[in-house]
């Protein structure tokens, strides 16, 4: 040892630290402490040279965020970002600050490393270490720091986008990108908190402590432990922040909801927030804020769906695996979004893992359902495929009723996505969905209809941090029936529907306070209303086909996202619509003077190949959000939307089989304005999220039809229809527990929803041409979602729904007439049906939590209508030996129980 | 055709109802309905058609009535004209179940408009929207024609050839059917019961006094008959199918009828009919759940244009014939069909040995279920005497009416 120093020198390759460490130690025999996870990822390159154990060790750490502290030259200890001074800099951090007074070296690291025991305690009361951020040095920014980070799954590799990081005490907030990446800035020195929330993991409150710009990297854990906690919101603050009011949730939230025979469905929770409602059960479609269910936009990544239900609206005709996110706009719709005129239901799919081979499956009453993720070139594409299926015929099997022995009925879906990441700058993914429902009552007729649906999208990032989206969409949704006949009367008939758009969006900040999107979509409509052939050759079906329509349908939009003040923001945008019929067609011409009949038809032109009917309009698309305090804001909307496309029904309650109708010179777009006005606010840190929101939208060319409307294969069909206005009202309260064992929401919603079809001819007015309530006019609406965490494997879950019964139109008589008897109705809608409510409970049980298993499991027992209510579907009579009747149908007027395994892998 | 009605939107709605509500619930998923009803007000029920028969007109005036009523209450006292646009007016008198007939007789004309006012007991005023005389069609021939039906059946199809000018396109057909109908186990006595005691019954074979062995059945159609020729290339209505009759129905057992009229229409009323069989096809179908509606006419109420009124004040021109269908005349040397039921003998007893009230045999006369046929001459073994046949194999009053109808050729 007394020995004259040499320098010594060392070389390293991308040697672990720890190694590195342990070399030195040897080579200068001394000990160096340290916790092994501080360094056990870190590695080092370079040669490294001195005379002393701590010069070179000084040298060795300078590119990381440890420091050395050298308490004797035999001993050293590595600090995480904390410095030790040997003495207390004046002015700094009081008291808390361990000094190196300790002298035996055995006890060292752990005096040496005050902080990270106090972390270590810290974290049994948070389940969360401390961060530390930035090398500290001897200055402290009063402008705050820089803090970088990443936020990935727990493998540290999956990014996690979308996740919203707060300071907590502060408003200042980000949100991490697609690569999970985010930035935070002013952040001041020292200690503090960030609070990270994303759907369907742990929210979490991250202790830190800053010492400098820095980096960190975040994981956060899938909420298994968590199921219970519904979050409808990413985070409490985002409602109260967001300038516009977007509720977005994911399928993982949705499993411990009690299902309906065991399918999980995320439309069943739609309906169960504010607003959201649907005309019963087996009625395809949601009715938004008084809107007609032809009004919401559903898209998949980005493709209009037009039909997203399964037998006739019982379950989704969405694989629950294959969906990451759902976003509900309802009030204040984006300008991106056009052509519906109530709400966007935009679906997006998840990414398919690109590190392993994973998937989900599950095995319930219904169906069976798989979906792997398969990664085809390690890190930069994957693909995903699901499939799912009705047992066939399960489901008429299990009839005793005589007339439906010959019944089936089958279901399926399939998807097929494909993630590739080009390079830095370029990301493409493409998305095939299919589904098909067929079904017969009796042996020889097959009734159908599908959805097929393509997506291309193509992710470049352009130079300053733009970011171009541009997507190609086609769908296509069909319908018919095929009847096979006794004689020679077999017909098969049916409809389809085609739209193909292509759209180019992009976003750009300018400065800190303005964000600007804007884009460019143009659709291509083709419909074939209905065709009628005979069956087979024998046949002697009279043949029909009735001319096809197609139109253009496009949109440019610009929007503004204005930072005004710290409180005050505002989005101003600006949607114009620019619609076209395009031939070949017909276009008819009808006198003004009389009601639209064949009598008044005054001549038919060609369109040729020309344009025909043009209608155009401008959207204003404006939301202002207004922080009263950190944690309540006021929030208030104006929305203008056109509609091209409209569904023929004169059913009182939607069916797959509604056709849709382009506008034409004879049937004008529907319009609709909305003003919406709203507090939202969260109590308790985050605990509870409170809203109430007021709207009332008028609307205008709404479509009904005349009294006994006849639709099917009507080739003049706009001599059936009848256009009047709507005018929807309400007021939405929503009330969120989002943490703790005993989670869930509740919702209620006062709204009206009235429509007025009058006329200067009587013939053509509906209730003498005064408003009436529509079909889905239901005043009271409230929905309950709770949940209840026994242990992290148990959970008990509720579902609660009441609603005022809806409109319906009753005989109420006979009369006489031309020597025959005939049904007296009421005026339209004067009735209604009883009051609606049930309860589901569900149990969920999760498999264990060990790590490194080869799947999760996880069993959902539920049991729909717990209470058995007979819910009356519809109300009909019927002559019962010369005396009418009154029966009602229902979809379940029992408890039906239902059990379904789901596993992840 | 009829198949073509049943719309894919129908048969959707069974299975909705059926198929899915009995699947989810095993059991019954179509239950009485537990709400309430609202009570139906009266609503005036106008009826009538003015036609170019020069005859006494006749208006119809009735109120709409609830489900326990079995019929209408007939508007009486009610004031009714019916005013030509040419300032003619026709007062309307009463006369017994609702019908009003013009004083004098009259023909709609073309060229002119009609107005019908009525005032009612209660001074209410109510005033048709004016209407035009469409002008007159012709129903050029009536025919019947063995032919097999979409379901394969064979049988006889009644059919309608009809022309007008080429402004009355559309057309409405109204036919009254009628047919022979002999009692096959008709006799020419009637068993009565004379007395019913504990201990004693006293029986009396009579003489049958009204005629129950050949009788005249008698229906109109089930559906409003419409048609348009709007579509074709000329005014021509050909081989319109009035009415399919299976070869297996008794209708064409002995002789067959049929009255025809042919309604020429206004555009206005050919619409009202034409709603009027959509809601009323809605109705049979317990299953579709199509938005039905209140149907309004062309009649307003002068004080109040909001109150309901049902039906239609028409003016139509009018054409018609009848033709007689023998079953051998389509089918020659084919078996007519048979009657309408297997007619069945028994003897029951009289059962003198059981209480009051328990009398197989006496019980059945009481309550009209049969007819005496003659003696049980061992035609049915081990029975009483009297050999019984159902009513309606021994009595035609059952199936139809005894008077013949006065236009009946044999």
């Amino acid at each position: 040892m007394a020995k004259a120093q040499e320098s010594k020198e060392f070389s390293f390759e991308n040697t672990p630290l720890e190694l590195a460490l342990s070399e030195l130690a040897q080579d200068f025999q001394v000990s160096i402490y340290f916790a092994p996870e501080w360094v056990s990822e870190l590695t080092l390159s370079g040669v490294f040279s001195g005379e002393k154990a701590g010069e070179v060790l000084l040298e060795m750490l300078e590119n990381s965020s440890l420091n050395s502290f050298e308490i004797d030259p035999k001993h050293f200890v590595i600090t995480q970002n904390t410095q030790i001074f040997s003495e207390v800099i004046n002015g700094f951090y009081r008291g808390a600050y361990p000094q190196a007074k300790l002298k035996e070296p055995e006890q060292l690291p752990k005096a040496a490393l005050g902080i990270a025991l106090q972390t270590k305690k810290r974290s049994t009361l948070l389940e969360r270490k401390l961060l530390l951020v930035g090398k500290q040095t001897n200055y402290i920014s009063v402008n705050g720091y820089t803090l970088e980070g990443v936020l990935t799954e727990l493998d540290g590799k999956t990014p996690l986008p979308n996740a919203t990081i707060l300071l907590s005490g502060t408003d200042r907030f980000a949100t991490s990108n697609n690569q999970g990446r985010f930035i935070l800035e002013e952040v001041p020195f020292g200690a503090g908190e960030l609070d990270i929330s994303l759907l369907g993991y742990e929210s979490v409150k991250q202790p830190i402590r800053v010492y400098n710009n820095g980096e960190v990297a975040l994981s956060l854990a899938p909420s298994y432990e968590a199921l219970e906690e519904v979050v409808l919101e990413a985070n409490a603050n985002r409602a109260v922040q967001e300038v516009g009011n977007a509720n977005s949730f994911n399928p993982e939230e949705t499993k411990s909801i009690p299902l309906v025979l065991g399918e999980r469905d995320l439309f069943k929770v739609a309906t169960t927030l504010p607003g959201v409602s649907t005309a019963g059960e087996g009625a395809a479609g949601f009715n938004v804020r008084g809107g007609k269910t032809d009004q919401n936009l559903i898209l998949l990544d980005r493709a209009v769906v037009y039909n997203p239900t399964h037998f006739f609206g019982l379950f989704p005709a969405l694989n629950p695996f294959a969906i990451e996110n759902l976003t509900i706009y309802k009030g204040a719709i984006p300008a991106q979004y056009g052509g519906r005129l109530s709400s966007v239901f935009e679906l997006e799919t998840k990414k398919p893992n690109p590190e392993k081979i994973s998937g989900q499956a599950s095995l319930g009453p219904i169906t069976a359902n798989l979906l792997l993720e398969v990664p085809l070139q390690k890190e930069s594409s994957s693909l995903m495929v699901g499939a799912r299926s009705a047992y066939a015929n399960w489901i008429f099997n299990t009839l005793k009723q005589t007339d439906l022995e010959n019944s089936t009925a089958i279901f399926y879906d399939g998807i097929l996505k494909y993630q590739a990441v080009l390079n830095e700058k370029n990301t493409i993914k493409a998305t095939a969905y299919h589904s098909k429902d067929a079904f017969s009552i009796s042996s020889d007729s097959i009734y159908s209809y599908q959805n097929s649906n393509l997506s291309l999208q193509w992710q470049k990032q352009l130079k300053n941090k733009q970011i171009l989206n541009t997507a190609l969409t086609h769908s296509r949704y069909s319908f018919g029936i095929d009847y096979s006949g006794t004689g020679n009367n077999g017909f098969k008939q049916g409809y389809s529907l085609t739209d193909t758009q292509l759209m180019a969006d992009s976003k750009l900040a300018l400065g800190e306070r303005q964000q600007w999107s804007y884009g460019l979509a143009v659709k291509h409509y083709q419909i074939q209303p209905g065709f009628n052939r005979p069956y087979g050759p024998l046949d002697l079906t009279t043949e029909v086909d009735i001319d096809r329509e197609q139109a253009i349908e496009t949109a440019v939009y610009l929007s503004n996202l204005l930072t005004l003040s710290e409180q005050t923001a505002l989005e101003l945008g600006l949607r114009y619509n620019f619609y076209t019929q395009i031939g070949p067609g017909q276009e008819r011409i009808y006198a003004t003077n009389s009601p639209i009949s064949n009598g008044s038809l005054l001549s038919e032109n060609p369109i040729g190949s020309g344009f025909g009917q043009v209608y155009g309009g401008v959207s204003p698309r404006i939301s202002i959000r207004h922080l009263v305090r950190e944690n309540l804001s006021i929030k208030a909307s104006y929305n203008r939307a056109y509609q091209f496309i409209h569904t023929l029904s004169n059913a009182t309650t939607p069916a797959p089989n509604d056709s849709w109708k382009l506008s034409d010179n004879n049937i004008a777009p529907q319009q609709s304005d909305q003003f919406s006005l709203g507090l939202f606010s969260n109590q308790g840190g985050g605990t509870y999220t409170l809203s109430a929101e007021g709207f009332y939208k008028l609307q205008q060319n709404l479509l009904d039809f005349k009294t006994g409307a006849s639709l099917v294969l009507n080739p003049r069909v706009e001599q059936e229809v009848l256009q009047g206005n709507g005018k929807a009202y309400g007021l939405e309260l929503f009330l969120q527990k989002n943490r703790g064992k005993m989670s869930g929401w509740l919702a209620y919603t006062y709204s009206r929803s009235l429509l007025q079809l009058d006329s200067e001819f009587r013939s053509l007015q509906i209730n003498n041409g005064a408003f009436f309530p529509t079909n889905f006019d239901k005043p009271h609406d409230l929905s309950g979602v709770f949940n209840y965490q026994f242990s992290k494997r148990l959970s008990f879950s509720a579902n609660l729904v009441y609603q005022t019964g809806r409109p319906i139109t009753f005989p109420v008589g006979n009369y006489q007439f031309n020597g025959a008897e005939f049904v007296l109705y009421s005026d339209r809608n004067s009735y209604r049906i009883p009051d609606y409510y049930r309860l589901d409970l569900g149990i969920n049980l999760e498999g264990n939590h060990k790590k490194n298993k080869a799947f999760h499991g996880f069993w959902s027992l539920s049991v729909y209508n717990a209470l058995g209510k007979n819910n009356p579907y519809s109300v009909f009579f019927i002559n019962q030996e010369g005396e009418i009747k009154a029966l009602q149908s229902s979809i379940f007027a029992v408890a039906v129980p239902s059990i379904t395994y789901t596993i992840d892998f | 055709m009829a198949l073509f009605k049943t719309t894919y939107l129908s048969l959707l709605k069974h299975l909705k109802k059926m198929g899915l509500a009995c699947l989810l619930l095993f059991q019954g998923c179509i239950t009485d309905y537990e709400g309430t009803i609202g009570g139906s007000s009266e609503v005036l029920v106008v009826g009538g058609i003015l036609t170019n028969e020069f005859k006494k007109q006749e208006i119809f005036l009735s109120r709409s009535y609830s489900f326990e009523n079995l019929g209408p209450r007939y508007e009486t006292e009610a004031q009714v004209i019916v005013t030509a646009s040419n300032g003619q007016t026709y007062s309307f008198y009463e006369t017994p179940k609702g019908v009003y007939k013009s004083l004098e007789p009259f023909a709609a004309q073309e060229g002119l408009s009609y107005q019908l006012e009525i005032t009612t007991v209660t001074g209410d005023a109510y005033v048709s929207s004016p209407m035009g005389l469409p002008p007159p069609t012709t129903l050029e021939s009536l025919h019947a024609k063995a032919t097999t039906n979409d379901q394969g059946v064979s049988g006889i199809s009644i059919l309608a050839n009809g022309s007008g000018p080429a402004n009355a396109t559309k057309f409405r057909y109204d036919f009254e059917e009628n047919w022979k109908i002999i009692a096959p186990y008709w006799s020419p006595y009637d068993l009565i019961v004379r007395s019913e005691g504990r201990t004693q019954i006293n029986l009396a074979v009579v003489d049958r006094e009204t005629e129950e062995r050949v009788c005249y059945g008698s229906a109109r159609p089930e559906q409003v008959l419409l048609t348009s020729t709007s579509s074709l290339s000329r005014n021509e209505v050909v081989n319109f199918p009035l009415r399919f009759i299976s070869k297996e129905n008794y209708l064409l057992q002995h002789r067959y009828s049929i009255g025809v009229k042919q309604y020429g229409l206004s555009e206005e009323t050919f619409a009202y009919y034409q709603t009027l069989e959509r809601l009323s096809m809605a109705s049979e179908n317990i299953f579709s759940e199509d938005q039905p509606g209140f149907l309004q006419g062309n009649i307003t109420a002068i004080a109040d244009p909001s109150e309901a009124v049902a039906g239609f004040f028409e003016v139509s021109s009018v054409s018609e014939k009848r033709i007689f269908v023998n079953f051998e005349d389509l089918f020659p040397g084919e078996e007519p069909p048979g009657y309408i039921v297997d007619c069945l003998l028994s003897a029951p007893g009289a059962d003198i040995n059981a209480p009051v009230g328990s009398r197989v045999l006496l019980n059945a006369i009481y309550s009209n279920l049969v007819r005496y046929y003659g003696v049980n001459r061992g035609e049915v073994p081990g029975g009483s005497s009297f050999l019984m046949v159902s009513a309606n194999c021994g009595d035609c009053t059952t199936l139809g009416s005894n008077i013949k109808p006065n236009f009946w050729v044999d």
